[in-house]
C-alpha cells in the first residue's frame, strides 16, 4: 500500500503510475486527513518548506513506514529538519508534472539509513523505468539540465535572434523533437523563472543567471501556453 | 538556376558534404584541394554516403552516378574562376582562412559569392582578407552535412543585405533549414548545447551517475541522444574546444569549462574516439 498526500496532477500522476504497476494506492488530501498504514509515503503537497517541515513531525508518527518527500529546490535535508526520525525520510524529484512513472530522482539526507533507502529505492523501481539516484543538491539533475538553454535561447532572443531561428538550431542542429524555447513556453515561464533564481542564488554558477527578457515577459504576464502568450503564440 | 557552379575549397569531411549536397540538386561542383591524396577519400566517403541512401531506396543508381558526374577535384585554384558560389571549408585556423580567401578573391569574378563554413572564428574578422567583403559571409553547416538539415547564415558587419539574401536562397536550394546567427562567438547552435554539457559535468563532480543526466535529458528534451553522450561523440576536445573559445572570446563566465572537461582531455579520454569519454566504449 502506497499513500500519497497532497491532491495536485502530480499525486494523481504518480497513483496512476503505481497502480498500473500493481499497487495499491491511496490519495489523501492532507496529513491531517490520512488514516492507517502503508508501505510508502509520498509527501507531496505544496512545496512550502516550513509547512512540509512540520507535516513530515505530524507524519512521522501516524505512520511507520519511509517517508518519501517530493522536492524540487529544496534540500531533502531540509525537509528533515525537525523530524525526531530522520532516518526514515528521503527525497524525491520528478520531471515537474512530465514523464511520471518513467523517471524520478532518489536522494538521501544526511541521516537516512541504508534500510530506509533500500527500501524506497526498490519501491521506486516497480513504478518508474529509471530511477536516478542523486546527491542532495538543489534541483538534482532534472532542475539544472533541463532549463538552462531555454535561458541562454532567451538571452539569444535579446540579442536578436528570431525565436523561430533559436529553436531551429536545436530542432534541426541536433534532432531534438521539443526545443528549448518551446519548452519554457510549455512548463510556465514564471515556474522557469523561479528555477533559474533559486539554482542562480543556492549555486552561484553563472549559467543560471536568469535573463532579463524572461523576467521582462513573466512581469508583463507573458507565461506561456497557460496565459495565451510566451515566446510564441497560443490562440 | 539562380546559381550554377559552386566551388569548395577543402575536401575534409565538411567540405565533401558541401560539394555532395549541391551536386544532389543540380550544382556543378569544383572541390579544390593543395594536396590530391585526399580526394580519394573523400570520393569514398561521398560514394558510401549516397549508397547507403540507394540501399534505404531513397535514391536510384542514377542518381547517384549523376550527381557524381558533376562533382570534379583540382589541386589547381584556377579551376574556380567561373564559380557563382565559393565556399571554403579549411582547417579552422584564422592564419590559413585569411591566405585562402584571399587566394580565392584573386581568382574568382566580381559577382562570385564566397561564404566560409567555420564554427569558431569572426566573420568580420575573415572579410578583412578580401577587397569586397560586401560579398562574404559565414555558411556554418553541420556534420553530418547530408544529413543534418540546419545551415546558419552569418553576416559580417560589410555583408550586403543582398548577400545575405542570396545565401538564403541557396540554402533553401540545397534544401537546408536556414538560421539568421549575430557574427558572435559559437553563432547560435554552439552558444546553446555546451551550457548543459558544462552544468552535466559539474553534476558528475558531485557524484551523479552521467547515465542519468542523458536519461533525464532524452525524456524531457524528446532528444535522440544523451547530452553526454554527444560530448563523447563529437570529443571531449571539441567541447573543451567549443567552450574556451567562447569564455576567451565573450570573456562570458557562463562559458567557464568545468575542471571535469578539461580533466577527460587532459588524460585522453577524448570519447568514442579513443574508446573512453565520460563513457567507455
Amino acid at each position: 500500500m502506497i499513500y500519497i498526500i497532497g491532491e495536485n496532477k502530480r499525486s494523481h500522476l504518480l497513483g496512476e503510475a503505481a497502480v498500473k504497476a500493481g499497487h495499491e494506492v491511496t490519495l489523501w488530501c492532507s496529513v491531517e486527513e490520512m488514516q492507517g498504514e502503508c508501505d510508502l509515503v509520498i509527501l507531496n503537497t505544496e512545496e512550502n518548506l516550513e509547512a512540509r517541515q512540520a507535516e513530515v513531525t505530524v507524519l512521522e508518527k501516524k505512520v511507520s513506514a519511509p517517508i518519501a518527500v517530493t522536492i524540487s529546490l529544496n534540500y531533502a535535508c531540509a525537509m528533515a529538519k525537525d523530524a525526531a526520525e530522520k532516518n526514515r525520510i528521503v527525497g524525491i524529484r520528478t520531471m515537474e508534472d512530465e514523464c511520471v512513472g518513467e523517471y524520478v530522482e532518489l536522494t538521501k539526507t544526511f541521516d537516512t539509513d541504508a534500510d530506509t533507502y533500500a527500501k524506497v529505492l526498490e519501491l521506486l523501481k516497480t513504478f518508474n523505468e529509471r530511477v536516478a539516484e542523486v546527491p542532495d543538491i538543489i534541483g538534482g539533475i532534472f532542475y539544472r539540465i533541463a532549463f538552462l538553454y531555454s535561458n541562454m535561447g532567451a538571452f539569444l532572443v535579446s540579442e536578436g535572434v528570431t525565436v523561430v531561428d533559436v529553436d531551429n538550431s536545436i530542432r534541426y542542429g541536433n534532432n531534438i523533437k521539443r526545443p528549448p524555447l518551446q519548452i519554457a513556453d510549455e512548463v510556465g515561464l514564471d515556474r522557469v523563472l523561479e528555477i533559474l533564481t533559486v539554482l542562480y542564488k543556492e549555486t552561484g554558477r553563472p549559467a543560471y543567471r536568469p535573463s532579463p527578457l524572461i523576467k521582462q515577459m513573466v512581469n508583463a504576464g507573458r507565461l506561456g501556453k497557460k496565459s495565451g502568450q510566451g515566446f510564441y503564440r497560443y490562440d | 538556376m539562380e546559381f550554377k557552379k559552386v566551388g569548395i575549397i577543402g575536401t575534409g569531411l565538411m567540405g565533401g558534404g558541401i560539394a555532395q549536397v549541391c551536386a544532389q540538386v543540380g550544382y556543378t561542383t569544383v572541390s579544390y584541394d593543395v594536396n590530391e591524396a585526399a580526394f580519394d577519400r573523400t570520393r569514398g566517403i561521398i560514394q558510401a554516403s549516397m549508397d547507403k541512401m540507394v540501399a534505404r531506396g531513397k535514391f536510384t543508381a542514377e542518381y547517384v552516378a549523376e550527381t557524381l558526374a558533376r562533382m570534379s577535384y583540382t589541386t589547381d585554384i584556377q579551376q574556380l574562376a567561373d564559380c557563382d558560389i565559393v565556399v571554403e571549408a579549411v582547417f579552422e585556423n584564422l592564419e590559413v582562412k585569411l591566405n585562402v580567401l584571399k587566394q580565392v578573391e584573386a581568382v574568382v569574378s566580381e559577382k562570385c559569392l564566397i561564404f566560409s563554413n567555420t564554427s569558431a572564428l569572426s566573420i568580420t574578422t575573415l572579410g578583412t582578407a578580401l577587397q569586397h567583403p560586401e560579398r562574404f559571409m559565414g555558411t556554418h553547416f553541420f556534420s553530418p552535412v547530408p544529413v543534418m538539415k540546419l545551415v546558419e547564415l552569418v553576416p559580417g558587419m560589410e555583408t550586403s543585405e543582398e548577400t545575405y539574401m542570396a545565401a538564403a536562397r541557396w540554402a533553401e536550394s540545397i534544401k537546408k533549414v536556414s538560421i539568421k546567427a549575430p557574427d558572435t562567438c559559437g553563432f547560435i547552435s554552439n552558444r546553446l548545447m555546451p551550457l548543459p554539457q558544462n552544468e552535466g559535468a559539474e553534476l558528475i563532480a558531485l557524484g551523479v551517475d552521467p547515465a542519468d543526466i542523458d536519461a533525464c535529458w532524452i525524456l524531457f528534451n524528446k532528444a535522440p541522444m544523451g547530452t553526454m553522450a554527444i560530448v563523447d561523440s563529437g570529443g571531449s576536445h571539441v567541447t573543451l574546444g567549443c567552450l574556451t573559445s567562447i569564455y576567451e572570446g565573450m570573456e562570458d563566465d557562463r562559458y567557464r569549462p568545468h575542471h571535469y572537461i578539461k580533466q577527460l582531455v587532459a588524460a585522453g579520454r577524448l570519447g568514442v574516439k579513443t574508446g573512453q569519454g565520460i563513457f567507455k566504449y
